[in-house]
C-alpha cells in the first residue's frame, strides 16, 4: 500500500492525503498546473522541499537507501533527455545499473524490455536519429528495466501514436494486475477512463476526487477543474469524449 | 569504422613517440651508439616523453570526465579551481624560499594545496554534486586563487624570480627527470583506479538529472570519490609540469569528432588523444628555434584554440547540411 499523508509542496500541492492499493493502474488527471507532475515527483523522491509523509508498505520512503529505492520504484520524467550519439542497446546497458541482478539476469531483463517495447530492429540504431515516438519507447524501456513494484510515469503516452499509446496502456494494465502499482499522469481523459482502475483528480494542488473512473470523473468535478462540459460515449470497445465549452448565458 | 579510426589514432601516437625520441638525433635509428647520446636519450628525452604522455593522459581524461559529469561541453580540468589552487600553493611556497634543501617537499605541498582546494570547493558547492553549483564554486575558487597568484607575482622579490615563476605557471616539460616520473606515475595510477571504480556512475550521466537521480547511486559519496581521483590527477599534473591549458578541452572534442560518444570509450580515447597532442606539442617546443625555449602551455593554447574552432565550425556545417 502507498500512503500519502498531508503531502504539501509549496504553492504546488496542498495537503494531499491518499491511500492507494499495492496493485493497480492509477491515472492522475487535472488541468495544466494542477500538480500532477509534482505529486509524482514527490513520491519518486525528486523533491526535497516537501512536507508530509509518504509510506510504502508502512515504511517511510525517506528510510530507503538510494539502492533500495532503485529496486522499489521507477520514474519516467515528462521530457527526459539522453545525450551523446549512443545506440539503443548501449543506452539500455548503461541504464541497467544498480539492479540487484547477476549479469545473466541483467541481459535477460534487457532482452525483455527490447521485446516488450518493440525495439528489436532499433537496438543498433543511434538514439538521436530515432523519431520522437521511438525515443519515447526507449525511455520507457529504460524505466522498465528494474521491474519495480511502484512505477511513476509522467505522461508516458505523449509523443506516441494512437496505436502505440493504446498498446502501452494495455501493457501497463496487464502489468498492474501482476503486483505492480503504476501511477500515470495523463492528459487524455478518454484513455484514462478506459484503462485506469482508479483516478486521482487534482485541481490547483488540491485533491478533488479519488475513486473508480465512474466516481472520480463525474461531470461536475471535470467541469469545475477544466472549465468545460463533457459528453461521454461508452461502448464495449472503449470510451470517447466530446468536450465542449459551457455556453455563457 | 569507429574502431578503425581508433586504431589509426594509436598508430599515429606510436609514430609521434618514435619521432619525438629521434628529434635532433639523426645519427641513430633504433638505439644510439655513443654514450653521450645514450645519456641524452635515457636521462633527458625518455623521462620527458613519459612525463608528456602521463600529463597528456591526465589532461585529456580529466577533461572528458568533467565534460560528462558536469554536463557541460566547455568544462576542462581547470574548471574546479583545483589546478589554480595547486599552482597558488607552489608559488607561495617558492615565495617563502622553499627551494634548495626542502625542494623535494614542494610537490607534496602542491598536492596538499590541490586537496585543500577540493575541500573548499565541496563546502562552497554545498556538499552536493549539483553540476551548476560545482561550476560556479569552481569558477569563484579559480578566480580567487588566480588573484592570489597575481599578488605573489606582484610581490616577487626580484625580476628573476618573477620571470621564473611566471614561466613555470605557463607549463613546461623542460628540465624534468625521472624523479618527476616517479612522483607522477603512482599518482596517475591511483587517480585512474579511483575514476575507474566510478565508471558506471560516470556512464549514467548520459541521462538527464531527473532520470539519473533514480538510478540508486549515493550521489554525494560517488561524486566526492570521483572528484578526489580527478584532484589527484590535476594536482599531480600541475606539480610536475605547471598549468597546461586547453588540451583537456580539446582532446575530448577531437574524440567526439571521431564519432565516439560512449562515456567510457570517450574517456579512454581522450587519454590517448591528450597524450598524442601533448607529445606533438612538446616536440614542436623542441623544434621551434627560439632564443629561450618556448613554454609548452603557450604553444598548446596557440595551436589548440584555432584547431578547436576550425573543427567545430566544420562539424556545424556538416550538421546543417
Amino acid at each position: 500500500m502507498l500512503e500519502l499523508n498531508r503531502v504539501t509542496v509549496e504553492a504546488r500541492l496542498k495537503a494531499v492525503s491518499l491511500k492507494l492499493p499495492s496493485t493497480g493502474l492509477i491515472g492522475v488527471i487535472g488541468a495544466n498546473g494542477a500538480g500532477k507532475s509534482t505529486l509524482l515527483k514527490a513520491i519518486a523522491g525528486q523533491l526535497h522541499d516537501f512536507t508530509g509523509e509518504i509510506f510504502w508498505q508502512d515504511k517511510s520512503l525517506t528510510q530507503f537507501t538510494p539502492r533500495q529505492r532503485r529496486q522499489l520504484l521507477s520514474w519516467l520524467p515528462q521530457s527526459p533527455t539522453i545525450v551523446g550519439r549512443l545506440t539503443v542497446l548501449e543506452i539500455l546497458k548503461i541504464g541497467a545499473v544498480n539492479l540487484d541482478l547477476s549479469s545473466q539476469q541483467r541481459q535477460q531483463r534487457i532482452a525483455t524490455v527490447v521485446r516488450d517495447f518493440e525495439l528489436t530492429l532499433l537496438t543498433q540504431r543511434c538514439y538521436q536519429e530515432l523519431s520522437g515516438g521511438e525515443q519515447r519507447r526507449v525511455q520507457l524501456a529504460v524505466c522498465f528495466l528494474n521491474e519495480a513494484p511502484l512505477m511513476l510515469l509522467d505522461e508516458p503516452t505523449s509523443g506516441l501514436d494512437i496505436g502505440h499509446a493504446l498498446k502501452l496502456l494495455q501493457d501497463l494494465r496487464s502489468k498492474a494486475s501482476q503486483d505492480h502499482l503504476i501511477l500515470v499522469a495523463i492528459h487524455d481523459l478518454a484513455l484514462a477512463a478506459q484503462f485506469c482502475d482508479q483516478i486521482v483528480l487534482l485541481d490547483e494542488g488540491h485533491l478533488i476526487s479519488f475513486g473508480t473512473p465512474n466516481e472520480a470523473m463525474q461531470n461536475q468535478h471535470i467541469s469545475s477543474c477544466f472549465g468545460i462540459e463533457l459528453e461521454w460515449f461508452c461502448t464495449d470497445n472503449g470510451v470517447a469524449i466530446l468536450p465542449f465549452t459551457k455556453p455563457k448565458i | 569504422m569507429k574502431w578503425l579510426r581508433a586504431i589509426a589514432l594509436v598508430l599515429l601516437s606510436v609514430f609521434v613517440i618514435i619521432g619525438y625520441l629521434g628529434l635532433g638525433g639523426a645519427s641513430w635509428w633504433i638505439y644510439p651508439t655513443s654514450s653521450l647520446e645514450q645519456d641524452i636519450l635515457l636521462e633527458i628525452r625518455a623521462p620527458r616523453l613519459v612525463l608528456a604522455l602521463l600529463n597528456g593522459m591526465i589532461l585529456g581524461g580529466a577533461g572528458a570526465v568533467f565534460q560528462i559529469i558536469l554536463r557541460n561541453p566547455l568544462a576542462e580540468p581547470g574548471i574546479t579551481g583545483v589546478s589554480t589552487g595547486t599552482a597558488l600553493t607552489i608559488v607561495v611556497a617558492l615565495y617563502f624560499g622553499w627551494q634548495g634543501p626542502v625542494a623535494w617537499a614542494l610537490p607534496f605541498v602542491g598536492m596538499l594545496g590541490g586537496l585543500a582546494s577540493l575541500a573548499l570547493l565541496w563546502l562552497l558547492a554545498g556538499r552536493g554534486a549539483n553540476p551548476l553549483r560545482l561550476i560556479l564554486a569552481g569558477v569563484a575558487l579559480a578566480a580567487l586563487a588566480g588573484a592570489g597568484i597575481s599578488l605573489v607575482l606582484n610581490l616577487a622579490p626580484n625580476p628573476f624570480a618573477f620571470q621564473e615563476w611566471s614561466l613555470w605557471l605557463m607549463g613546461s616539460l623542460a628540465n624534468r627527470g625521472w624523479e618527476h616520473v616517479e612522483l607522477l606515475a603512482p599518482i596517475t595510477l591511483l587517480g585512474l583506479v579511483l575514476i575507474t571504480t566510478q565508471r558506471s556512475f560516470i556512464n549514467a550521466h548520459i541521462f538527464d538529472f531527473s532520470t539519473f537521480q533514480q538510478f540508486g547511486f549515493n550521489v554525494s559519496v560517488r561524486s566526492l570519490l570521483l572528484l578526489l581521483g580527478l584532484t589527484l590527477w590535476i594536482s599531480g599534473s600541475v606539480v610536475s609540469a605547471g598549468a597546461i591549458s586547453f588540451i583537456g578541452l580539446l582532446a575530448p572534442h577531437l574524440v567526439r569528432l571521431l564519432g565516439i560518444y560512449h562515456p567510457q570509450k570517450l574517456i579512454a580515447l581522450s587519454m590517448v588523444m591528450g597524450a598524442v597532442i601533448l607529445v606533438a606539442v612538446d616536440a614542436m617546443v623542441l623544434l621551434i628555434p627560439t632564443r629561450v625555449e618556448l613554454q609548452l602551455g603557450v604553444i598548446a593554447a596557440a595551436l589548440g584554440a584555432p584547431m578547436l574552432l576550425h573543427l567545430l565550425a566544420r562539424q556545424r556545417l556538416i550538421n546543417d547540411a
